[in-house]
């Protein structure tokens, strides 16, 4: 019967369509798979992150111990469902051997049962959800971008000794702001700081800071401490520049908030910010140099502080596989041989905790200042080897 | 501060009334509701930001780019909506969702993922002092805009026969066609019109929101509230209803942070609830 | 929206058809390709329940991912807060969805239908916000490790996506017999006349906004028990589930596949998610095709793809 033609045929496309792809595993390629946003607002962090990675595998000319690096990218779309499947198909048919990502946290946590369940070791370039390295950490998971503890909490502590008694918070309203104020509460107060306030915007769906900036300018406090990103950076710098906001108080924060990624938005809005970062492109030693002009030469622009986390993911790899002479099969082993690495990167010195699989590295804290090219940041102090608290982690 | 948050809300409301008296007037001509009005807001703010980097001038963005949206607006009438005019209104909206997502992906092919920047021209970027407090220049630039709107459009309306003419195909269009008052064409430039408004309101904005790929959709549900609320079709519904929720949503963010998105959706229920054609009929 | 008159023997033909490949495709195919029938499923039964309202009801929903959310959410809350076995949870968040519905829908079934789109737009957009800001559903980084039914006792391990994936199709033939059953009774014949005739019905004293409540608390109820299968799939929940965009790619689904058959639905989820699955994996500007593939449909094929077949087996007759 006819019918039963057609739904043998459409049976063997639709079954071959979702086969395991990888009819031979061939011994002589690394496949490292990328879980991160290629499309949707994310965009260009997935960019630089997985460029710098790229170039890092680049400076070895793309081999270690004579096997070839193949990258295979899974585009999250910054969703967790989405970026679910995508895993299951880099682990289940593609087969990667290490996975780097994501950006975000929230998928991040959704792909962490599947990651460790495959045994994939899983290197996070970014997402700085604390709990990742606390009490969601797994020996296969190795976080070499930050938490958001480590960027905020020396921020406490240091406004509070340099003359800032009271402080108002300003966060958007998502898991992370709340993480990043909770941090710099702890060590503000601790110093002996006062909070006046806390307020958090509708995430992702403020753009007219208005309301708040006059709230925050109300409160009278020597500084307000906030942590945007993307647009709602822009917008929040720019608007508080408009309402004269800076000649009231210190603008404080988390350094992404006047990334190099935004600063050409921003413009002169930006000047007198103080903030911490994990890598700002004034750093002055050999790595950093020799990094931004790799990467200014081969992409055409100057590289952000999420290409560094980028490069040094493959820094890291390369590192890792190195020293198992290039024998990757073991799982176990490998998860491992991640862990212990320690390396010299554009950041500075980097090493992996132990107790919590998050990285150890260089907190700078910075003030963006009129440069020659425009606004720049210049690093005021670099707090060494800050840690990650990692609580409810037990490896 | 009272007076400075009495300004942010104004600004607020203006901005929806920009957006909320396109969406309106279509909806009373045409009986549909063009939920890709967003979009165009979008379209408009990205065309000013192109014009702004090519000519260096805010002003050449602020004038040509609402042109540019209405253009925009004519076309998809000439050669989508009105060869369906006659359809179910169902179908006409089912078009306009479908527009939505071309609308989004054709900007961020164009125009990429990233936000974008646009600065205030330089005589409205030094603060005004208004009792002691500096208050942004441009925003009350931005209400002087929608207030100007508000006015041509009273104008037009009441005292021209190009209104007269609109407001009897609003209000009767079998007996505005025995009237000989060409409806299509009404129809034609209106829609485009309306698109233009959503454009103007786009990059009126966009100086001090930014520009960026979502843009469409964050302020499309407000605006079909306003609509809900004011009474579609009905132009004095549309002012009212921005200034209701413009206000309740900048006040709300101030005193009552956590309930402030409940109330506009309470506002809304309520009006369905007592008032289901919204507070003024057309 | 016209009438369609379904054709009961094709819409079971097509059934079988789509019921046939995907148990095949999931014997034989990979773990990947069997979490990927099983997520297709999941998102047939929100179709079917989208096009019950659409069809039955005249009533277009843009905002049904809430009851997605509140199917996940509250499976989640049930199995993990509370100790309650994942399948009393699906079975409880019919109830609960339904519930909502019902509250919800005394307020807008009455709405002509433009007005109903744009309410359930805010609606669903309301939802959203509030999931993504709430501590106690996770916020924006939602709620893991739900875990799935334990049939461990009479040898079924639901772990095995193979045996969970045809858990999710038992649902489905449960949830689409139940709806022929009540689409060729007096309810569904009822919303059928009142679709077509909502002012005659009134005028003669029909309860056309009962029927009509009844109907979209059906809807969610049985949105919401997609919404619990799906959080037993992937294991957790996040808001993104309640964007407004997966209610709009429902919304397409029942476009592309057809409204009025159930099979539609099913055929017209298929179809997109396949695509849409396939093209992002290819180029970055997908959503432009879907939303001129759709543009399309609309203006030339308004019965989709059912039409289409009802169309070809006229032909071949």
């Amino acid at each position: 019967m006819q019918m039963k033609t057609i739904i043998i045929k459409l049976c063997f496309i639709f079954v071959c369509t979702f086969s395991s792809t990888s009819i031979v595993y061939s011994k002589d390629v690394i496949k490292i798979g990328t879980l991160l946003p290629y499309s949707g607002v994310y965009t260009v962090l997935g960019e630089e992150i997985t460029n710098a990675m790229i170039l890092a595998f680049d400076e070895v000319n793309n081999s270690i111990n004579g096997h070839i690096i193949e990258v295979i990218k899974g585009d999250t779309e910054v969703k967790p469902n989405i970026a679910l499947q995508k895993a299951r198909k880099l682990i289940s048919s593609d087969k990667v051997d290490i996975l780097v990502g994501p950006v975000s946290s929230s998928v991040a946590l959704a792909i962490r049962d599947v990651v460790v369940q495959s045994k994939t070791p899983l290197i996070i370039p970014n997402a700085g959800a604390n709990v990742l390295t606390g009490k969601k950490c797994s020996k296969f998971i190795t976080r070499i971008s930050f938490s958001n503890y480590q960027i905020n909490a020396p921020m406490g502590t240091w406004l509070a000794e340099h003359g800032i008694k009271t402080a108002f918070l300003l966060a958007p309203d998502y898991a992370a702001g709340k993480e990043m104020m909770a941090a710099f509460k702890t060590t503000f107060e601790e110093a002996g700081g006062k909070i006046l306030g806390e307020e958090y915007t509708p995430f992702r769906k403020t753009k007219d800071f208005a309301p708040y900036l006059a709230r925050v300018k109300n409160s009278g406090a020597d500084a307000v401490y906030v942590f945007y990103a993307g647009g709602e950076a822009i917008n929040f710098i720019k608007q508080a520049y408009s309402f004269g906001l800076g000649k009231v108080m210190k603008i404080t924060g988390a350094g992404w908030t006047t990334s190099p990624l935004f600063i050409p938005a921003q413009k002169e809005a930006a000047i007198g910010f103080i903030g911490s970062l994990n890598y700002v492109p004034s750093i002055n030693t050999e790595e950093n140099k020799t990094f931004i002009k790799a990467y200014k030469s081969k992409f055409g622009r100057s590289p952000s502080e999420f290409a560094v986390q980028g490069y040094d993911s493959g820094k890291v790899i390369i590192e890792a596989i190195s020293s198992l002479f290039g024998s990757i099969k073991d799982k176990d082993k490998l998860a491992e041989a991640i862990r212990t690495i320690s390396i010299t990167g554009p950041r500075g010195p980097l090493t992996i905790d132990p107790k919590t699989n998050n990285v150890i590295q260089n907190i700078y804290i910075f003030e963006v200042v009129n440069g020659e090219q425009g606004p720049e940041l210049k690093v005021l102090d670099t707090i060494e080897a800050v840690k990650a608290p990692g609580e409810g982690c037990n490896l | 501060m009272i007076l400075i948050q009495f300004l942010n809300a104004l600004q607020f409301s203006m901005t929806l009334f920009l957006l909320a008296v396109g969406l309106t007037i279509i909806f009373g001509l045409m009986k549909i509701v063009n939920l890709a009005h967003g979009s165009l807001y979008m379209i408009g703010a990205y065309i000013g930001l192109s014009i702004f980097n090519y000519t260096e001038s805010f002003w050449l963005a602020l004038i040509f780019s609402p042109i540019f949206t209405a253009l925009i607006g004519a076309f998809l009438y000439t050669f989508l909506f009105r060869h369906i005019q006659n359809a179910d209104p169902m179908k006409q909206v089912l078009l306009t969702f479908g527009l939505i997502y071309i609308g989004l992906d054709s900007v961020r092919l164009l125009w990429g993922t990233m936000s974008h920047s646009i600065s205030t021209p330089s005589i409205l970027s030094n603060p005004v002092l208004l009792i002691d407090e500096p208050y942004p220049a441009y925003r009350l630039f931005v209400i002087t805009v929608g207030l100007l709107v508000l006015f041509s459009l009273y104008v037009i309306l009441e005292k021209t026969k190009i209104g007269a003419k609109v407001r009897a195909s609003v209000d009767d269009p079998e007996t505005a066609q025995l009237l000989q008052i060409n409806t299509d064409k009404i129809l034609f430039y209106t829609f485009a019109l309306g698109c233009g408004l959503a454009g103007l309101a786009g990059i009126t904005v966009a100086p001090i929101l930014g520009v960026e790929p979502g843009m469409d959709m964050e302020v499309l549900v407000l605006t079909l509230i306003v609509v809900v609320v004011g009474g579609p079709g009905s132009l004095k519904g549309a002012l009212i209803g921005s200034l209701l929720i413009g206000f309740v949503d900048s006040f709300g963010k101030v005193y009552i942070p956590q309930l402030a998105q409940i109330i506009i959706y309470a506002v809304m229920a309520l009006t369905l609830l007592f008032k289901p054609d919204g507070l003024y009929k057309r | 929206m016209r009438a369609v008159n379904y054709n009961p023997k094709l819409r079971l033909q097509l059934l079988l058809i789509l019921l046939s490949i995907s148990i095949i495709a999931n014997i034989f195919g990979s773990y990947f390709t069997r979490f990927f029938i099983a997520e297709i499923t999941i998102l047939s039964i929100f179709a079917i329940s989208l096009d019950f309202i659409a069809s039955r009801g005249g009533m277009v929903s843009l905002g049904h991912a809430m009851f997605l959310g509140i199917g996940a959410y509250s499976t989640a809350i049930l199995s993990i807060n509370y100790g309650i076995s994942p399948l009393s949870s699906t079975l409880s968040t019919f109830i609960i969805g339904a519930i909502i519905g019902l509250i919800i829908g005394y307020f807008i079934v009455f709405l002509d239908g433009i007005f109903f789109i744009m309410v359930t737009l805010a609606l669903g957009e309301m939802f959203n916000a509030w999931v993504f800001t709430s501590d106690f559903l996770g916020g924006s980084d939602g709620i893991s490790g739900i875990i799935r039914p334990d049939f461990s006792q009479i040898g079924i391990d639901m772990n095995n996506p193979l045996t969970f994936s045809f858990y999710v199709i038992l649902w489905l033939l449960g949830i689409y017999f139940l709806l022929t059953k009540i689409t060729d009774a007096p309810l569904g014949r009822n919303l059928d006349a009142i679709r077509q005739n909502s002012h005659r019905i009134s005028a003669i004293g029909g309860y056309t906004k009962a029927y009509k409540a009844i109907a979209f608390s059906l809807s969610a109820g049985i949105a919401s028990i997609a919404g619990s299968l799906y959080v037993q799939l992937n294991g957790f929940i996040s808001p993104e589930l309640t964007h407004w965009t997966v209610s709009g790619e429902g919304l397409i689904m029942i476009i592309v596949g057809g409204i009025g058959s159930i099979s539609g639905a099913i055929l017209g989820a298929t179809v997109v998610h396949i695509i849409q699955h396939e093209l992002s994996n290819i180029i970055n500007w997908w959503m432009l095709v879907i939303g001129f593939g759709f543009i399309f449909i609309v203006l030339f094929m308004q019965d989709g793809l059912w039409g289409l077949l009802e169309r070809i087996q006229k032909k071949l007759k």
